[in-house]
């Protein structure tokens, strides 16, 4: 494969290539490249709180034992964001940001979170039946859609909504308000222990028949499942939104229907799927080159991976998800961060635009997170003031030689300028090689992908 | 020319094109009275609930004394309002423009089925809809969606923009100076990037949006860089960050900007522990810093056609909590205040403590119905398109 089409493909299943990597990865197919990954799971550090009885711990020590157990969660975010940039199993840690965005759910609870994130990170590629279960069945997410509150004497539909709308089918996408409410039955008592592990309350589980899709019978929220994925439009479904993400953000339906085809013929299997796309004409045709705006997170992994950037304090990496609007962990609301031109505006643009620059020279950002609302400002001001250096280390020579021999503008626009910038780029004269990669990454052609 | 012209014009000349027209360049073509058309809106936000009940006392009222024996105010320490409301003795300032005929007080403004998390009730607040409804798009951008043409149209006093003020079609820009975010484009390279793409043929996918956004961005920048041409030292403002950010609203507005809404948040409300001890201080900022805008406005012949709205996310539990604080509750009271007011004062009655909603003050006003009368009364616009459900006018506005 050339190296324009491998520089494509890894920009969407990945976070980008260095010259190297194109070269070491040039001699195995994509499918090849998926069968040596491996799943890495995350896990915490918890031993500080293992085997204390907090029952038995006086209010206020308790209190204090819950919060440090909190901030926990900042770590399983750094863990996260750290195996984006330095993991070799790209594909896989693409396929669990955007199985993230999917499942949406935002998570304060640390232990939860974990659990939560090793189910993506398990099924990332594996079967969509196992993954979408297990999710339903994660502590993380019944807290998310009051899967609690859904008892069979008052039935919360919340979970069976978004089942449907967001996880499944789409919006009002073969399915009715009655069958909402029908499925929110066979999930009644469907709870989760203390430290996660799922039940099926008995008494809280109706056992009634339920009418969903026109069949009736005792189901359980796995058959429930089961039904949904008998239905194509959920195959369809998410394949149309794996197109949005990893191909264009305006589909094609001819090959949204294709992809159908091989997803649902597979019985929802995701790496069937992505190979077929990863194997395919189409996906490298001219129009999906550089067609999708990159996430801030798909932002920074992909710089840090270039220039090996690295940053001692965890803060910064935390205050620059809470500057640029995506947090790990902390999707905005059910429907998950933003995307493709909603990233982009007058306000954040300019910033995009100057962020390699400011980390690459160490300069100065000048800019403050807005305090939560929970927080006292002042406390919050000095918590989130960015315009301290950011403390962001990077290495050039690492660049530099990863990239030997590589013309940049295929490194980092696969060759895509417009005439009249690659003109400009032409003439323009560069000090110094540095200056010369500061200022082509400077242009908004680097914020696609 | 009529106001609603005046917009229809300024879209058909921008919208699309890349180009502030001429005319948007100050307000001078036009004489005062078609200025006191082109109305300004300022909205400023107290974020962390505040606590209403505290804010505007029920000074004859037992049961707030009996819930609150820890942080409720005396009846001799408030500043009467009328026999049975006081304000918070803090709040000095606000009372002379209360006295002078400015301000009008809406008590119990909620919504149903509320939402008592500050992230969760402030989207509702900014998005205006029902509580179980998610929207992208706040009701500030859902208005500059149809009436607007710039960025800077609606401007954030902040480092991130309000979903208030996100669009379906375009959004407001945040700032912390008019001048920074000129800066930061002023660079010699980037400005031969946008020389150069202004001279290009910018397609209609990604790539051709960012340099549009690009463009759009350098031209509002340079406007506002501009266009800001009165800088005084405005010692009259508070030297906080509140007091700091309306006077740099106050010298835009006589600067004579076309932007139509500025945006401000006045944070750290969240008074769960010692709670007259923060909130005190914040009420005295807010009172002082507010006092200072409209002074400034009036004597610039501005504050006829400004219209300030004060609104917090939710207000507090009725009974105090066990660290002399107050918990998140629901419906709170809001303040409008300008010269254009039908019946300044109080416009109805204060919250009826005997029947709380689980320990709450219930809603009797929507608060959509106070967007609502903003878009049709002051702006003079079809508020349809904006808030999914219709109301009646209040009668606050004229």
């Amino acid at each position: 494969m050339e190296n324009r089409k491998f520089i494509h493909l890894y920009n969407c299943f990945g976070f980008g290539l260095t010259g190297k990597q194109i070269k070491k990865l040039s001699g195995i197919s994509f499918a090849e490249k998926l069968k040596k990954e491996k799943v890495e799971e995350i896990k915490l550090d918890l031993s500080e709180f293992e085997g204390v009885d907090f029952r038995s711990l006086p209010e206020k020590e308790r209190k204090e034992f819950f919060k440090k157990l909190r901030e926990k969660i900042k770590d399983l975010n750094l863990m996260w964001l750290d195996k984006m940039i330095h993991s070799e199993n790209i594909i896989q840690e693409k396929m669990n940001l955007f199985w993230h965005h999917h499942f949406a759910c935002s998570i304060e609870n640390p232990l939860y979170g974990q659990q939560f994130t090793n189910i993506i990170r398990k099924n990332a590629t594996g079967n969509f039946r196992d993954l979408v279960l297990e999710v339903s069945k994660s502590a993380a997410m019944i807290d998310f859609l009051h899967a609690k509150q859904n008892e069979k004497s008052h039935p919360n539909e919340d979970f069976a909504r978004e089942l449907c709308e967001l996880y499944t089918l789409g919006r009002d996408n073969e399915y009715t308000e009655k069958d909402v409410q029908e499925i929110a039955r066979a999930f009644t008592g469907w709870r989760h222990k203390m430290l996660g592990e799922f039940i099926v309350h008995p008494k809280k589980h109706d056992e009634g028949n339920k009418t969903i899709f026109g069949k009736t019978g005792n189901f359980n929220g796995e058959e429930v499942i089961d039904l949904i994925l008998e239905k194509k439009a959920c195959a369809e479904f998410i394949c149309k939104n794996i197109y949005e993400y990893f191909v264009h953000p305006k589909v094609n339906e001819k090959h949204v229907k294709e992809l159908t085809d091989v997803f649902y013929t597979s019985k929802y299997d995701i790496q069937k799927l992505i190979i077929h796309i990863a194997e395919s004409n189409w996906f490298y045709e001219e129009q999906n080159i550089l067609a999708k705006i990159k996430s801030p997170i798909e932002f920074i992994v992909g710089l840090s991976r270039q220039f090996k950037i690295e940053n001692e304090n965890p803060k910064s990496w935390l205050l620059y998800q809470k500057l640029f609007d995506q947090i790990l962990y902390r999707p905005p609301n059910v429907k998950g961060w933003k995307v493709d031109q909603e990233w982009i505006d007058s306000n954040s643009l300019p910033l995009r635009l100057r962020l390699p620059s400011i980390i690459l020279t160490n300069a100065q950002l000048d800019l403050a997170a807005k305090p939560n609302y929970d927080e006292n400002p002042l406390d919050g001001m000095k918590e989130n003031k960015f315009s301290q250096k950011l403390g962001f280390t990077y290495d050039w020579e690492y660049f530099f030689d990863q990239n030997q021999g590589m013309d940049f503008k295929d490194l980092f626009f696969n060759g895509k300028l417009s005439p009249q910038m690659k003109a400009f780029i032409d003439k323009h004269h560069f000090e110094t090689k540095y200056e010369e990669v500061i200022q082509l990454i400077s242009l908004p052609e680097f914020q696609l992908i | 020319m009529k106001r609603r012209e005046f917009i229809r014009n300024t879209s058909l000349g921008a919208v699309g094109t890349l180009f502030i027209p001429e005319f948007l360049r100050g307000m001078d073509w036009m004489n005062l009275d078609e200025r006191s058309q082109f109305r300004k809106l300022i909205v400023i936000q107290l974020s962390g609930g505040n606590d209403g009940l505290n804010t505007i006392i029920p000074f004859e009222n037992d049961l707030y004394y009996n819930l609150r024996p820890q942080i409720s105010i005396s009846k001799n320490e408030v500043i009467k309002l009328n026999d049975q409301l006081g304000l918070n003795p803090n709040m000095a300032e606000f009372h002379k423009l209360f006295k002078d005929g400015l301000v009008s007080i809406v008590n119990s403004v909620g919504y149903p089925n509320p939402n008592r998390s500050h992230f969760r009730s402030m989207d509702i607040w900014h998005t205006a809809v029902d509580s179980n409804q998610y929207s992208k798009s706040g009701w500030l951008g859902r208005y500059m969606d149809s009436y607007c043409s710039n960025s800077h149209s609606m401007l954030e006093l902040d480092s991130q923009l309000s979903l208030a003020l996100h669009g379906k079609e375009r959004n407001g820009l945040a700032l912390e100076q008019s001048d920074k975010l000129y800066k930061t484009l002023r660079d010699k390279y980037f400005r031969d990037v946008i020389e150069t793409a202004e001279s290009a043929e910018l397609n209609e996918d990604n790539q051709g949006y960012l340099y549009k956004t690009l463009i759009q961005t350098n031209q509002s920048a340079k406007y506002l860089a501009e266009t800001h041409t009165v800088k005084d030292n405005n010692l009259e403002f508070p030297q906080t960050g509140l007091g700091k950010k309306l006077a740099q609203v106050s010298q835009f507005i006589r600067s004579g900007f076309s932007t139509q809404v500025y945006y401000v948040s006045h944070n750290g409300f969240d008074s769960h522990v010692n709670q007259r001890k923060s909130q005190d201080k914040l009420l005295e900022d807010y009172s002082k810093s507010v006092s200072a805008l409209v002074q400034s406005l009036e004597k610039s012949g501005d504050l006829e056609h400004t219209l300030i709205l004060t609104f917090s996310e939710f207000g507090r539990r009725v009974e105090e909590n066990g660290s002399s604080g107050t918990d998140h509750g629901k419906a709170n009271n809001l303040f409008l205040i300008g010269k254009n007011l039908k019946h300044p004062g109080i416009y109805n009655d204060g919250p009826d403590l005997s029947k709380l909603d689980d320990g709450d003050i219930s809603y009797k006003v929507d608060f959509r119905n106070i967007y609502w009368d903003i878009i049709v009364e002051w702006f003079q616009s079809d508020a349809s398109k904006i808030i999914s459900k219709s109301f009646n006018s209040l009668g606050i506005l004229s």
